[in-house]
């Protein structure tokens, strides 16, 4: 759980890296909130209790720890 | 500040689960400081233009805000690292993390307005303001946190002792950089460009010192700790 809060808060920092970097870009909300989000729901769902659950699944663990990496490649290329 | 994420992360084993979670936020921040870097270096390049650096708000100029984007994110997790290396009762851990997150937040906000001004009054003013939380930071660090080490394994105290010299040595820097640009009067534009790129190294050593040899001493304390507390030393 600790390190999916991690990866939560890892995603809104570079996210918000990325927009500074975006900004006058054309779609820059877009590239930028589309790291920023998930981060931000996943470091939220990482404190909520019933999301707690969900997240402490093992299918889901992997599947968040993938989405996670990727975006965090997608913040170097976009 | 990418191979100290790399190190402090394949070091995790090397310490006992405890220590860990502050591995990891060391981690975090010279990651996120690595990547801050790698878009100021895009940033610059694009800013670059016939010998000369625009430097504004505006798309293609290069923008200080990003190192306080950055360092807003940043600094708040190295104080949170030094509170989870020494693995306190939770009751004091929050009450010095609940102190400490907010000041540091109030000393990068209150740096910035002074950061991008050009008049050297509000420079100064944002300046003495910003030090206010920093003060308050070093009080609670020297005063509150002494109270905590009582019961820490020997050596590590000592060692606590250093990480805070180490810190005052290392965010002494940010604030010579942040006056750099008011240490000469009615600046040539070569000296505007000179001062600008001082300050930027001034800022680059700075975030090295206090990001990876503030981690790597945090992974010394973990690993003192977990030795002290009957890891085996293999390493």
């Amino acid at each position: 759980m600790t390190n999916l809060r991690y990866g939560g808060y890892l995603l809104v920092a570079m996210g918000f890296i990325n927009m500074r970097y975006q900004t006058g870009h054309q779609n820059s909300a877009v590239h930028s909130l589309s790291i920023i989000i998930p981060g931000a729901l996943l470091l939220l769902a990482t404190f909520i209790k019933p999301t707690q659950k969900f997240l402490e699944i093992k299918n889901v663990k992997v599947v968040a720890g993938i989405a996670v990496v990727a975006l965090v490649a997608y913040s170097f290329i976009n | 500040m990418l191979a100290t994420t790399v190190f402090t992360l394949v070091s995790q084993s090397r310490v006992l689960p405890k220590y860990r979670s502050a591995l990891v936020m060391s981690s975090m921040v010279t990651f996120i400081a690595g990547y801050h870097y790698f878009r100021i270096f895009n940033s610059f390049n694009e800013s670059s233009k016939m010998g000369g650096v625009t430097i504004g708000t505006a798309q293609g100029s290069f923008n200080e805000a990003y190192r306080y984007v950055d360092w807003i994110l940043t600094v708040p997790l190295l104080l949170v690292e030094v509170i989870a290396v020494l693995a306190l009762a939770k009751a004091a851990a929050n009450s010095l993390i609940t102190r400490l997150v907010p000041a540091s937040a109030a000393m990068i906000i209150l740096g910035y307005p002074g950061e991008i001004s050009s008049n050297t009054g509000t420079k100064v003013l944002y300046g003495i303001l910003s030090t206010l939380p920093f003060l308050y930071i070093l009080y609670v660090l020297f005063v509150e946190l002494t109270k905590s080490l009582d019961r820490q394994p020997d050596g590590v105290a000592a060692t606590i002792g250093r990480l805070r010299l180490l810190l005052i040595a290392t965010w002494g820097v940010y604030p010579i950089s942040y006056l750099i640009p008011i240490l000469v009067k009615n600046p040539s534009a070569s000296q505007m460009a000179s001062l600008f790129t001082d300050r930027q190294i001034g800022y680059t050593i700075a975030d090295v010192l206090a990001k990876c040899v503030f981690g790597l001493t945090i992974y010394k304390i973990a690993k003192m700790k977990s030795v002290a507390e009957g890891m085996k030393d293999d390493h």
